[in-house]
């Protein structure tokens, strides 16, 4: 009796072992239910201009968002309560060694773009136009330390599974790594010709990035040296890991990619993700909701084939629920796609639609795959290529029904 | 996890040295030096503040890289390629990459200049004459009908190609062009069309003329050179024939011919009459009443 209960103990453990580290996956995909007409997103926050940025801690039960005017919020998943972060003062700011804003930059400088928690939920780091990285104790809710030495904004971040590293990811094409836990940088990497967009690290030092000068680049720390993948045209806009030797990305013209390590070029490609459907119908801007008077489409008007490349198509986040087969992806065209990642095969398969209005600037999926939050807004995240009047700017989440 | 790394803004006067992890040990000729300089950045840093330092290791503007701590191998040259071309390409994090890429990817063109080029050998005029002569000669029909007759009587591969280049190039050499260029010239309407073939046709005239130049003047030095020649075995001192020489020669043969064909009292009719035109802006211009006496 004992030993049987042991052996299940040892069982469970080791399976968890496996899952964290991402050697094996689970298979949620299948267990998906087909959603119902009731079933949607449900807005859990409000903000007041697009929000860029949503993170979910590593329990489940508390996430954080950041919009375009600076808010930081901090909102349990269940009650949808939220307090706000406060900006530090600027002398504050100086005795951390940050520089000072000057003249139009004032008006931008608090601009976040990118959010990331930690795995033991201790530290938040917000990066944004300032160029700085702010590290924010979660308990709290104080701003602990500014991070300068970016040249350009910071567009991306993310934190090392189970360590206090920080990867970071900036308009200069460069990526730097600091340590929250010391407060310290550690060192740059390069690689990027272009702009950084994302960035993602699991538990090993392995940083993926992707950038507007349409690679995929593996940074791996200890060896110093990065692999090189390359996109057919177009830029790419979010990546993330699926294993360690797989991830997936989304391009600008409206594709999403799956890779291996193995292979320079995607192993699958799936195009036309988020078609922008009725751009061809739509000659009345008043009648259509989506796209407002006046706006142009600055893509192709074919007859026969949508074109994916307005803004609404770009496919701005895309998030795998951690070591499963599940996908998600968001753009701008009403709606987030689940898919199915198979394992065997290496494509991607299509799951369900969500339909959710606005540009859907960042994902995250719930460590235990029951609910997944979107950051929606009413214009991209980084610039205001699109905008969409009758989305909401705020937090949305849509529970997930697992058989 | 990380060391302590000695922060180098605040060490004013050795800024440029970077100071190792103690578990890496670099052997140098001047650790003793190095020690001492460690204890006085030892000292410094004693007297700096927390902030200061905090300040200092948190600042990510410097490019140098301190060498992580989990790194202990050093990858100072290249990696070798890569196990298979489908493989992605794998490259240093550590050295700045160019802002400059190729978009799109156009195969470059490579001039080559016969002129300049070793390839093609030095120019050697005779041989060039002696080779492309087809292109100036003038081919009589009947003798193209020949060599038609031949092509079809040929049974060898490679003689029906060789009648065949024959037949192409007395066919299409440049005084058979001019004669077709003649005749759309006759037949079109159009004024720029009849503009393009009269150019063309004078381009194909002046060729013949250099050709024909260059001929007279190639068989003028051939001659000289071979009586040069004969006299040298006799002893004599050859002499190279000079520009003025060679002209001369040239207005001789000229001369030669015209009296054989007969032209001759028309050429120097010609010549004198231009001559006399031109020394008529010379004379003096008659005043309007000349004889006239004032009365």
């Amino acid at each position: 009796m004992q030993g049987e209960r042991d052996a299940l103990v040892a069982r469970i453990l080791q399976e968890e072992q496996l899952e964290e580290t991402g050697r094996v996956r689970r298979a949620i995909a299948s267990r998906v239910q087909k959603l119902e007409s009731a079933d949607e997103f449900r807005v859990l926050v409000k903000h007041r201009q697009p929000v860029t940025a949503v993170a979910l801690s590593e329990d489940d039960s508390k996430g954080f968002s950041a919009s375009k005017d600076g808010t930081i919020l901090q909102w349990d998943v269940v009650s949808g309560i939220h307090e706000s972060y406060r900006w530090p003062s600027h002398d504050v700011l100086r005795s951390h060694g940050a520089k000072d804003p000057q003249g139009p930059a004032t008006r931008h400088c608090k601009r976040v773009l990118t959010l990331a928690v930690s795995s033991d939920g201790r530290y938040l780091a917000s990066g944004g136009v300032d160029r700085h990285i702010h590290l924010w104790d979660t308990r709290t809710r104080e701003h602990i330390r500014a991070f300068q030495g970016h040249g350009g904004p910071v567009s991306c971040l993310s934190f090392r599974q189970g360590t206090s590293e920080l990867f970071s990811g900036s308009f200069d094409r460069t990526v730097k790594i600091w340590n929250a836990e010391d407060r310290a940088y550690i060192t740059t990497l390069f690689g990027h010709q272009n702009e950084i967009l994302t960035i993602d690290c699991h538990r090993k030092e392995r940083v993926l990035t992707v950038g507007r000068d349409r690679t995929m680049q593996l940074f791996k720390v200890p060896e110093e040296s990065r692999l090189v993948f390359r996109a057919p045209a177009f830029s790419l806009e979010c990546c993330c890991f699926v294993s360690n030797d797989e991830f997936l990305s989304g391009s600008d013209d409206g594709s999403i990619e799956l890779w291996s390590t193995l292979r320079k070029k995607p192993v699958d490609i799936v195009k036309n993700a988020h078609a922008l459907l009725g751009a061809n119908k739509n000659l009345e801007p008043k009648n259509s909701g989506k796209i407002p008077n006046g706006h142009i489409e600055n893509g192709d008007c074919g007859s026969e084939s949508y074109r994916c490349l307005s803004a609404y198509s770009w496919v701005n986040s895309v998030t795998v629920c951690r070591s499963s087969d599940l996908a998600a992806s968001g753009a701008g065209n009403g709606s987030v796609r689940l898919w199915a990642i198979e394992s065997e095969t290496k494509d991607i398969r299509p799951l369900f639609d969500l339909p959710l209005v606005g540009f859907v600037n960042s994902l995250a999926f719930a460590k235990s795959g029951q609910f997944l939050v979107a950051g929606v807004g009413k214009e991209p995240r980084l610039g205001r290529w699109g905008h969409n009047e009758s989305a909401q700017n705020g937090v949305a989440v849509y529970s997930l029904k697992l058989s | 996890m990380s060391t302590m790394k000695k922060p180098d803004n605040l060490v004013s006067h050795s800024s440029k040295t970077k100071f190792e992890d103690s578990d890496e040990h670099e052997s140098s000729s001047s650790e003793y030096v190095e020690e001492e300089e460690e204890e006085e950045i030892k000292r410094e840093l004693a007297d700096a503040t927390f902030e200061e330092l905090q300040r200092a290791l948190s600042d990510g503007s410097h490019l140098e890289y301190r060498k992580h701590s989990l790194n202990k191998k050093h990858h100072e040259e290249k990696k070798p390629g890569r196990a298979n071309k489908n493989r992605p390409m794998e490259a240093s994090s550590k050295k700045p990459v160019g802002r400059f890429r190729e978009v799109v990817q156009a195969p470059k063109r490579v001039i080559r200049d016969p002129r300049f080029e070793s390839l093609c050998g030095a120019f050697d005029a005779k041989q060039f004459r002696s080779k492309y002569n087809f292109l100036f000669k003038k081919y009589d029909p009947d003798i193209i009908e020949k060599e038609r007759k031949k092509l079809d009587k040929s049974k060898d591969p490679d003689a029906i190609s060789r009648f065949q280049n024959s037949i192409s190039w007395m066919r299409g050499n440049l005084p058979a062009e001019r004669e077709k260029l003649r005749k759309q010239l006759a037949k079109s309407n159009n004024p720029e069309v009849i503009g393009e073939l009269k150019s063309h046709i004078n381009w194909i005239e002046k060729q013949l003329k250099s050709e024909s130049g260059q001929r007279t003047d190639a068989a003028i030095l051939a001659e000289h050179k071979k009586k040069e020649r004969e006299a040298a075995k006799k002893g004599k001192q050859p002499f190279y024939l000079s520009k003025s020489a060679l002209r001369k020669q040239r207005l001789v043969e000229k001369y030669e011919d015209l009296k054989a064909s007969g032209k001759l009292d028309a050429f120097i009719e010609k010549r004198r009459r231009k001559n006399a035109a031109k020394d008529h802006r010379y004379m003096p211009y008659r005043r309007s009443n000349n004889h006239a006496q004032p009365n």
